[in-house]
């Protein structure tokens, strides 16, 4: 069976309430050990090779590198859960292993699987709802949780409540865009595979500007056919190791600006009086 | 066509017989065109009753014959490890099925005598071995 976006995030949501970790950081080996996996630190695996499993008389066995950070050795264990989980087999052979360039649909999927199990919504959101907007609560939250900014970013925008978007550029290119509900809701569309929009803060700081966010920036320089209006608060970070640019968007007051139709449906007001009753339906008047 | 990893194998265990096409087929009671296509990879995952027919054909020891089953329902199997195993008999059938389930996060990727050793390694810590 093919599986998809959401296959992956109930199958691991799943699994997180079997597992129904309490506490924050999340136990990585309590879900390792209910799929019966067993985690081996490995000494000498290469610098692009995070990690590895395989399966033995129904046993599975999770291999992470010892040099790794221990928020890349988290992530890794719960990709190759993924695998397990989804039986997905390795695809990937020659990209880097943080490229979201053409990497295999199979990979992207056990690391949306992955991002479950690392930050698990129940524990996340109401952490996240309840902090201000900044890259300084991104930063936190990856502290708390023991996972990679780009994984958190990526999370806090997903299940955020306000209106914000987080969005992965490499070399200079829009990769990955995580939005809010309230920014799917208003199609706040940024175009994957454009370049990072000129004059703003990512590509300035990509640029080699040293400067602290966040700045605002109208909205339209980052939503294609964007035609509410509005100013948008932006902050960024670049990682010159992978030439990857993370960027943080969202309004301020945390509130969207309003459509035309709205504007005009306001200013109008209520609806003049003809006679009708818009209560009850039709078929009740019968 | 690309040779999947069950028709390098089926290739070799008929070449290391010493058989033709059309002998094997006479022998394993199937038409020697489907066992070319099998060869080749045009087809990849034979019937129960056509593989029972080529391994009682072809002979193989235990661990081949374990093999050529697995590939049958596994076609995605790297014909490269498949080969790799066939000329180390100091591999296991296990070990073999292990190295080719393996998933991988990262650019790198061992190349299989390393990947092998380390999962070696790994069962042998496991198991005292």
């Amino acid at each position: 069976m093919a599986i998809d976006e959401i296959t992956a995030v109930m199958r691991a949501r799943q699994l997180v309430s079997e597992v129904n970790p309490a506490n924050v950081p999340v136990d990585i080996t309590s879900y390792a050990s209910h799929v019966d996996a067993k985690i081996h630190l490995q000494s000498d695996l290469e610098p692009d090779e995070p990690g590895w499993s395989f399966e033995n008389s129904g046993k599975y066995h999770i291999c992470v590198s010892e040099k790794d950070s221990s928020e890349r050795q988290r992530f890794t264990i719960c990709h190759e859960i993924a695998h397990i989980v989804l039986g997905l087999p390795s695809e990937h052979k020659s990209l880097p292993w943080w490229s979201y360039n053409t990497r295999p649909l199979s990979e992207i999927l056990c690391d949306i699987f992955a991002a479950e199990l690392l930050l698990p919504y129940e524990l996340f959101k109401p952490i996240a709802d309840n902090e201000e907007i900044s890259f300084l609560t991104i930063d936190e939250l990856a502290e708390r949780f023991v996972a990679s900014i780009t994984a958190t970013g990526s999370r806090y925008a997903a299940v955020n409540i306000a209106p914000c978007a987080f969005v992965l550029s490499e070399m200079g290119k829009v990769r990955y865009t995580s939005r809010s509900l309230a920014m799917r809701e208003v199609s706040a569309w940024i175009t994957p595979r454009t370049d990072i929009p000129k004059g703003t803060l990512s590509e300035r700081i990509r640029n080699g500007e040293v400067t602290d966010g966040p700045y605002e920036i109208e909205a339209d320089s980052w939503f294609s056919d964007w035609t509410r209006g509005g100013v948008l608060l932006e902050d960024a970070r670049h990682i010159s190791r992978w030439d990857q640019t993370l960027t943080l968007l969202w309004f301020e007051d945390e509130e969207v600006p309003p459509s035309i139709q709205e504007i005009d449906e306001d200013l109008m007001g209520l609806k003049e009086l003809d006679g009708i009753l818009p209560w009850p339906g039709r078929k009740r008047r019968k | 066509m690309t040779q999947s990893a069950l028709g390098a194998l089926l290739h070799n265990l008929r070449e290391k017989r010493k058989l033709s096409l059309r002998e094997l087929a006479q022998l394993a009671d199937i038409d020697h065109a489907y066992i070319y296509r099998l060869e080749t990879g045009d087809k990849i995952s034979p019937s129960e009753e056509v593989l029972s027919k080529l391994i009682r054909a072809l002979k193989p020891d235990k661990r081949e014959a374990l093999m050529l089953r697995y590939l049958a329902k596994y076609p995605e199997t790297d014909k490269a490890l498949v080969m790799y195993v066939i000329d180390d008999p100091s591999i296991s059938f296990e070990i073999f099925t292990s190295t080719a389930g393996a998933a991988f996060r990262g650019s790198t990727r061992p190349d299989y005598p390393k990947l092998i050793q380390r999962v070696k390694k790994i069962l042998g810590e496991e198991y005292g071995d």
